[in-house]
C-alpha cells in the first residue's frame, strides 16, 4: 500500500483544481447518520484547526466532510482516512477511553503531536497527520467563517480594496 | 463562417502578438481568421475573485487552456548557491534535490493569451538593451531601434490605457501616459521609504490597469489578484483591448479549440497553409495568403519544426532566454494591509541599464513590490508558506501575522547561451501526434551572479523598509519557472544568423510572419514584454508587407 507522502501530493496536486469548488458547497456539519469516521474526523479537524473567540473550527465547518470527498478522488486516500482513524482510536482505547471524539480537547492534542512525531516517513499516523492537516488549512481558509479573527474582511471581489494606499487600521 | 479563402490572413494564437496584429490588420480593412488552440474566457463568470474559494481556485484553467511540455535535465546545483536556494517558513527549501527543478512555463492558452493571468506591467524596453551584441559583446542586436518603435509604443498604451507615472527615466517619450499613474499601496510607500534610504529611486509602474474608466471599462478596485484574471476588465488584456477592437470590426473571427497541426509548404517560398484539428477531432487545411504565428517563444519553434518550415538559419529554437526571477518575503512590523492593492504598483529601474550592475556583470534587473505576484495575499498562502503548524498556536500566529508580509520581487536580464534551447521530444507526442516542445535550460554565469545581486539587494531593501523577519524566499536556481521566455525566432537583418526580419517576416518565406517574444534578439533587464510585442505587432502590421 503506498502511503507515500510524494505519491499523495502528486494526485493532491492533480485533484485539488477539480474538487476545491464543488467542495466547498457542504455546509452541514452535524449528520444524524454521521459514519464513525465522519465522528472521529470531525473531532480530528476541530483539533488541528479549533474553534476560538474569532472563528468556529475545521470541523464545525465540516471541513471533514469536504476531506472525506476530496479523499474519493485520491488512490488510497479514503483507505488511510480509514487507517488514521483507527490508529487514534487505538491510542486513546490503549488509554482505556472510547475513541478519539470522546477525549478532551487536551487529550485530542497529545494523540496529535503523536502522529506528528512518528519519524517513520511513510507511517500511516504520520501521513495521516500530514494530509489531514495540508488539506484542512486548504479547505478551512475557504470559508469565510474563518477569516475574522485574522482580519481578512472579505473576498477580493465584487468591491475590492480601494482603502489600499492607508494603513489598514485606520480605513474606515 | 465565412470560407477560408475570404480571409486576408490567418494568425495563429491570439495572445499578445496574435491579437494585436489582428487589430492591427483589421484597421487596414483586412479580413482575419484567428486559430485559438485553447477556449475563451468570460471575465464576468470565469474569474471567481468574488467566491470564498477564490484562493483556492487559482486561475480558471480550461481543459486545453494549457499546453504540455516536457524538460530536458537541469543543472545540477552545489552547495556554494546555497544562498539562492528557494525556501519558505513552513516547508524549508522547495527543492531538496541537488539540481534545478523543472517547475512550469506558465503560459495560458486562450483568446487574449498569457495576458489573461499576467500581471499588467506595462513596460517599454531600456534603450540601450536593445544594442547587447554592439556595446557588450553579447546576444544580438535588435534591428529596429527604441526611436522606430517609440510611436507604436505609444499606439500601444493608448489602445490599453496605461496608468503611468509623469517622469519617464531612460525610456524618453513623445507623449505622456493616457492614463494617470496608480496611487502607491500602502506595502509600497513603505519600501519606497526604505529604497530611498539605501539611495535607490522607486517610483510607480507603468500599469495595464486604469486608474480611471477608460473605452468602456471601469477602473481598477485594487484587488490584489491580477494573476488570477480580472473579473472587472479593468486589467488591460488583449481579450479586451486588442481583441475586442478588432471583433468590433466585423472583419476579425477567431476559432476557438483549433489546433494547427503544422504549415505546408507550396511554391516560390511562399507557404500555402495549415493543417488543422478542432475539438471534435475533425482535420481539415486552411489556406492562406498571409500565415502569422504567434504562440510563444516555446510553441512557435515548436510548430516550425514540425512543420519543416523557417529553419534555414540553423537559429529556430535556439537562443532560448527566459526569466530570470528573485523574490523575498518577510514579515513588517506594523499590518500593512498587504493582501490589497495593485500588484507590482512600484517599482526601481536604477540597475535596468545593462551595464547598471558593475562589477562585470553584464544585464540588468529591476525590482518591484512582489506580494501579489508571490500570491502571498490570502488565508490560505499564509497557512501553507508562512504560518504553519495547527492547533491554537497556529490560530493565534495567523492573527498575529496576516497582512503584514512585504515583499520584493526581481526580474532580471536572461542572456542566450548554448545549454538553453528548444527542441522536440524524441519521445512524448500530444493526443494528435505531434512531438512536444522540450525545454532545455541553463544558467549561466552571468545569471547567477545577476541573481546573487537581485536577492541581496532584495533583502536589502526589506529590511530597510522595516521587515524583521524573511518568510520566504523563491528563485530561478532551485525551479524552472518561467513566464517570461523569449528569442528562439529571433530577429536581425542576416539571413543567416536570424530567423525573421524586424518586421517578423521569414528571411525565406515571404508570407509567413513571426510575432510573439520569440523575435526578441535579447530579453531586456527585467522589462515585462507584452507591451514590445505589442508595439512591434503593430509596426509590423502598419509597414511589414
Amino acid at each position: 500500500m503506498n502511503f507515500s507522502r510524494r505519491h499523495f501530493v502528486k494526485q493532491a496536486s492533480c485533484a485539488a483544481a477539480g474538487s476545491s469548488a464543488g467542495l466547498v458547497a457542504i455546509g452541514q456539519t452535524e449528520r444524524e447518520d454521521a459514519t464513525p469516521l465522519q465522528i472521529g474526523l470531525r473531532a480530528w479537524m476541530n483539533t488541528l484547526l479549533p474553534p476560538d473567540d474569532f472563528s468556529p473550527g475545521a470541523g464545525d465547518l465540516g471541513v471533514h466532510f469536504e476531506i472525506e470527498q476530496h479523499a474519493k478522488s485520491i488512490h488510497n486516500y479514503e483507505l488511510l482516512l480509514q487507517r488514521g482513524m483507527k490508529w487514534a482510536d487505538d491510542q486513546v482505547k490503549a488509554m482505556g477511553k472510547a475513541d478519539f471524539a470522546a477525549l478532551d480537547d487536551e487529550d485530542r492534542v497529545k494523540i496529535i503531536e503523536v502522529a506528528e512525531a512518528d519519524e517513520a516517513e511513510n507511517s500511516v499516523p504520520r501521513q495521516f497527520f500530514f494530509h489531514t492537516l495540508r488539506d484542512g488549512v486548504n479547505f478551512y481558509y475557504g470559508h469565510s467563517e474563518s477569516w475574522p479573527g485574522i482580519g481578512f474582511p472579505h473576498p477580493p471581489q465584487p468591491i475590492g480594496f480601494p482603502d489600499y494606499a492607508r494603513a489598514p487600521d485606520t480605513a474606515p | 463562417m465565412k470560407s477560408a479563402e475570404e480571409f486576408d490572413a490567418v494568425i495563429v494564437g491570439s495572445g499578445a502578438g496574435g491579437g494585436t496584429m489582428a487589430f492591427g490588420l483589421t484597421r487596414k480593412k483586412m479580413r482575419v481568421l484567428i486559430l485559438e488552440a485553447g477556449p475563451r474566457f468570460n471575465p464576468f463568470e470565469d474569474y471567481k475573485l468574488a467566491e470564498e474559494t477564490w484562493e483556492q481556485q487559482g486561475f480558471p484553467h480550461k481543459p486545453e487552456s494549457e499546453g504540455r511540455q516536457t524538460f530536458a535535465e537541469l543543472q545540477e546545483i552545489g552547495p556554494e548557491l546555497d544562498d539562492l536556494q528557494s525556501w519558505n517558513a513552513v516547508a524549508g527549501r522547495t527543492n531538496p534535490t541537488k539540481r534545478r527543478s523543472p517547475h512550469k512555463y506558465h503560459h495560458v492558452r486562450g483568446v487574449g493569451g498569457s495576458t489573461l493571468a499576467f500581471t499588467g506591467e506595462s513596460h517599454r524596453l531600456h534603450p540601450d538593451a536593445m544594442q547587447m551584441k554592439t556595446r557588450f559583446g553579447v546576444a544580438a542586436d535588435w534591428p529596429v531601434d527604441y526611436k522606430t518603435l517609440e510611436p507604436f509604443y505609444s499606439e500601444a498604451e493608448r489602445i490599453i490605457g496605461v496608468a503611468g507615472p509623469e517622469n519617464p527615466g531612460a525610456r524618453w517619450r513623445s507623449e505622456p501616459y493616457p492614463l494617470p499613474a496608480h496611487a502607491p499601496g500602502f506595502p509600497s510607500q513603505k519600501l519606497k521609504a526604505g529604497a530611498e534610504q539605501l539611495g535607490y529611486q522607486w517610483d510607480q509602474n507603468s500599469r495595464a490597469a486604469l486608474s480611471k474608466p477608460y473605452h468602456g471599462r471601469p477602473n481598477c478596485n485594487y484587488c490584489a489578484n491580477c494573476n488570477r484574471g480580472c473579473p472587472r476588465t479593468d486589467k488591460g488584456s488583449v481579450d479586451v483591448t486588442f481583441l475586442r477592437k478588432s471583433e468590433a470590426t466585423g472583419l476579425c473571427t477567431i476559432r476557438t479549440g483549433v489546433t494547427v497541426l503544422r504549415i505546408e509548404a507550396g511554391e516560390d517560398d511562399r507557404v500555402k497553409g495549415v493543417h488543422v484539428i478542432d475539438e471534435e477531432g475533425t482535420s481539415e487545411f486552411i489556406p492562406t495568403r498571409r500565415l502569422v504565428v504567434s504562440c510563444g517563444a516555446v510553441e512557435t519553434p515548436r510548430l516550425l519544426f514540425a512543420s519543416g518550415i523557417g529553419n534555414e538559419s540553423g537559429q529556430v529554437g535556439k537562443n532560448f532566454m527566459e526569466t530570470i526571477a528573485w523574490t523575498s518575503s518577510g514579515l513588517h512590523t506594523e499590518n500593512l494591509g498587504s493582501y490589497r492593492g495593485l500588484p507590482g504598483d512600484s517599482i526601481c529601474w536604477d540597475f535596468n541599464a545593462p551595464d547598471a550592475i558593475g562589477d562585470g556583470v553584464v544585464g540588468g534587473v529591476r525590482f518591484s513590490t512582489g506580494v501579489g505576484e508571490a500570491a502571498l495575499n490570502g488565508p490560505t498562502a499564509y497557512a501553507r508558506r508562512v504560518v504553519g503548524g495547527w492547533g491554537e498556536s497556529h490560530k493565534k500566529r495567523m492573527r498575529e501575522v496576516f497582512g503584514h508580509v512585504l515583499s520584493v520581487g526581481s526580474i532580471g536580464e536572461s542572456l542566450p547561451n548554448p545549454g538553453s534551447f528548444i527542441d522536440l521530444d524524441p519521445e512524448q507526442k500530444d493526443a494528435n501526434g505531434i512531438p512536444l516542445a522540450r525545454i532545455h535550460s541553463h544558467l549561466g554565469e552571468g545569471e547567477l551572479k545577476r541573481l546573487d545581486f537581485m536577492a541581496k539587494t532584495a533583502r536589502e531593501i526589506l529590511k530597510a523598509s522595516g521587515v524583521t523577519e524573511l518568510v520566504e524566499e523563491y528563485g530561478s536556481l532551485s525551479h524552472f519557472s518561467a513566464t517570461h521566455v523569449f528569442g528562439t525566432c529571433r530577429m536581425g537583418e542576416n539571413p543567416d544568423d536570424s530567423v525573421v526580419d524586424e518586421f517578423g517576416r521569414s528571411h525565406r518565406w515571404k508570407n509567413l510572419q513571426i510575432m510573439d517574444a520569440s523575435v526578441f534578439p535579447s530579453s531586456g533587464g527585467g522589462e515585462s514584454p507584452s507591451l514590445t510585442i505589442e508595439a512591434l505587432a503593430l509596426r509590423a502590421a502598419a509597414g511589414g508587407g
